[in-house]
């Protein structure tokens, strides 16, 4: 009996990691964790670079604010300079375009292109794959030098922003790369994420975003369309409480 | 044989490497180097972009733009006489170079003072060989370190949702636009803001919940002290769902509460506007405009807006009438501007006034396209239509620029410094 009792627990021993590891809802909120700042503030400056295959290449530079313990978030465009002063701002689960020129608010959604670049707005709102998606599927892969978790999600939410994906998350769960899919399985876009580290939390570094579906032949060779973004300047500093409201926003677009 | 195991080889590696063949290159390397410390910069305060932004507002700034622009407008401002086409076109030619300057002064961080305007000359080719002056914005604007924000001096602000056929924009109503100089820039008006005036308005954001007070200030043109007004705005943002209540209330004219709601639905923008006016307390008169608006996030660069409005204010009715929106009844206003048509340096657009009621209206296409980096081609066709003495050929919308029928163009050259 004691034999058993042994064996069993040694058994367990052995089972405890391998149940922790398995993904599922806690598994994405711990890599919703590492991707938000629940717990401080986060400014960063945002350089957005695009290439359009045989088109060229367009700009943007923003500064974003989050809050992320609040849902909170304020892009404020700063180039080109005919598009200072527009901003993004979304409070109260909506998000607000301002444009200076009609000092007029629109709503935008968070699935729309920001900027009309591979990138979404929602890529500046909080991290929820924990709420928005169940695992369908978890497998082992390796993404350069980092032993990844290759995990397939399914929405189940209606405010998902993509039906299904496929992330690579590190061992410290840090989101590596997303594919995203649309409900029949078709790749419309693929995220990977470089990290920097900063106050002993990772904060993203450099993001490339792939669009799948916007592709030209160009001297013979497949180009598809290519967002790169650049994060610089980040900082976990205390923003004030006005900072995510439409009047600051109206001020700071003047 | 053989070449068959080659094959299968070949097709395992594509499989196996299934994940690196989206971007063997650049994707990839994110993937070669561990997360690295951000380098440490001192004081982490001074890195961070709000000071920046703070931080890299001079305390005296000043910026100029030189235009030089020079075209024609030509049409009918009445039916012409149609013996005599040539005689009845009326030819404006304009021919101006334009100063236009901004100062910002921020004697403190929450202090800022504000001034742009235009210096013109000559004001018009056929006009007189002067200097014309146009002083846009002139305010000082103060942020308390708490939430509350003051302005007060010239500028302009927008209330209520609609932009064409707007009625919620109560202080807009309230003040006297005079009429615009023939231009070099070719705008539709509801892709602009209003024109500025003089106002003091003091914003109270609490969280999704803002509270505005507003007074025009005296001039000298509405007879100074005793014709200020006063108005309120009160705004909710609750999800997707925006509501306002506001008040106006300006001597000797209406007194007018709006009520604003909008949200958005498949990510078009959809509104309406209500107004109660009160020439007298016991006979409110109301109105209201619901509309779309959208702008497209992706692909071709085109924004979109359709407004339909019922205007029960009856012009004359009433003394205190006497600032109401002219055209009464069922209207409508669609408009639409497309840039960067197909990438290239082109924009398109139209703006079509319809009066249900009497069957008048107006059509503005208009026509923009950068010739060379620094200078631009516009152009406007606008045409009225309807029986004599119809409500739109009484009241040409401000884009026609006055015309019955016409043509517009300009050429535009540009230069900062």
């Amino acid at each position: 009996m004691r034999r058993f009792a042994v064996i069993g627990g040694l058994l367990l021993a052995c089972l405890l990691p391998l149940l922790a590891q398995t993904p599922g809802p806690a598994y994405l909120k711990k890599v919703d964790d590492h991707t938000n700042f629940a717990d401080t503030d986060f400014s960063a400056d945002y350089a957005i670079t695009q290439v359009k295959p045989g088109e060229g290449t367009t700009f943007n530079r923003a500064v974003v604010f989050r809050r992320d313990r609040r849902s909170q978030f304020l892009v404020l465009l700063v180039e080109p300079v005919e598009d200072k002063g527009k901003g993004y701002l979304m409070i109260e689960g909506g998000i607000w375009l301002y444009d200076p020129k009609d000092g007029r608010f629109t709503f935008t959604s968070s699935q729309d292109a920001f900027r009309n670049t591979n990138a979404r707005n929602s890529d500046f709102a909080l991290s929820n794959l924990a709420g928005y998606y169940r695992v369908e599927r978890a497998g082992k892969e390796k993404l350069g030098i980092f032993d990844c978790d290759r995990i397939d999600l399914v929405a189940v939410s209606p405010d998902a922003p993509f039906p299904r994906k496929t992330i690579w998350v590190s061992a410290d769960y840090a989101l590596r790369m997303s594919k995203e899919y649309s409900l029949s399985g078709q790749l419309l876009r693929t995220v990977a994420f470089q990290y920097q580290r900063l106050s002993g939390r990772d904060v993203p570094a450099k993001v490339i975003l792939i669009d799948e579906l916007k592709k030209k032949l160009v001297s013979g060779v497949e180009q598809k369309e290519t967002t790169t973004i650049l994060i610089t300047k980040p900082s976990f500093d205390v923003l004030p409480s006005n900072l995510f409201s439409k009047e600051y926003l109206a001020r700071m677009g003047k | 044989m053989r070449k068959a195991l080659v094959g299968c080889i070949v097709c395992l590696a594509f499989l196996v490497a299934e994940p690196w063949a989206l971007a063997a290159d650049e994707v990839g390397d994110l993937f070669q180097t561990p997360t690295q410390e951000v380098p440490s910069q001192g004081n982490q305060e001074k890195t961070s972009v709000l000071n920046d932004l703070i931080n890299g507002r001079k305390l005296l700034s000043i910026n100029f733009d030189l235009y030089a622009g020079g075209g024609g407008y030509f049409g009918y401002a009445t039916s012409p006489d149609y013996s005599d086409l040539w005689g009845d076109l009326d030819r404006t030619f304009l021919g101006t170079m334009i100063l236009s300057g901004t100062l910002d002064l921020r004697p403190f961080d929450y202090l800022r003072v504000h001034a742009s305007g235009e210096l013109n000359y000559p004001t018009e080719w056929e006009g007189t060989w002067g200097f014309g002056v146009n002083l846009q914005d002139l305010y000082l604007d103060y942020q308390s370190p708490g939430l509350l924000s003051a302005k007060m001096g010239r500028f302009s602000l927008a209330w209520g949702n609609a932009r064409i056929l707007a009625i919620a924009d109560l202080p807009n109503r309230s003040i006297s636009v005079t009429d615009l100089p023939s231009s070099t820039d070719i705008l539709p008006s509801w892709l602009t803001g209003n024109e500025p005036s003089l106002w003091f308005r003091m914003a109270l954001p609490l969280g999704n919940f803002t509270s505005t007070f507003l007074s025009s200030l005296p001039d000298t043109v509405d007879g100074g002290i005793y014709s200020m007004g006063y108005g309120s705005l009160n705004e909710l943002v609750v999800g997707k769902t925006y509501l306002s209540l506001a008040g106006y209330y300006r001597y000797n004219l209406t007194p007018r509460l709006a009520a604003s709601a909008k949200t958005a639905i498949q990510g078009v923008d959809v509104f309406v506007d209500a107004t109660a006016s009160f020439p007298s307390w016991d006979n409110p008169l109301f109105c209201a405009t619901t509309g779309l608006y959208y702008q497209t996030s992706t692909g071709p660069n085109i924004k979109v807006t359709a407004e339909l409005r019922w205007n029960g204010e009856k012009p004359g009715s009433t003394a205190l009438i006497q600032d109401t929106v002219v055209i009464g009844g069922l209207s409508q206003a669609v408009a639409l501007v497309w840039s960067t048509v197909g990438g290239a340096p082109v924009s398109l657009g139209g703006t079509w006034y319809h009066d249900w009621t009497d069957g008048s209206g107006a059509v503005i296409p208009s026509f923009s396209a950068d010739l060379a980096p620094l200078i631009s081609v516009k152009a406007f066709l606008p045409l009225s239509y309807g029986e004599d003495g119809t409500a739109y050929r009484k009241y040409y919308p401000s884009e026609t620029k006055g015309y019955l029928a016409g043509l517009g163009i300009v050429f535009l050259l540009k230069a900062n410094f």
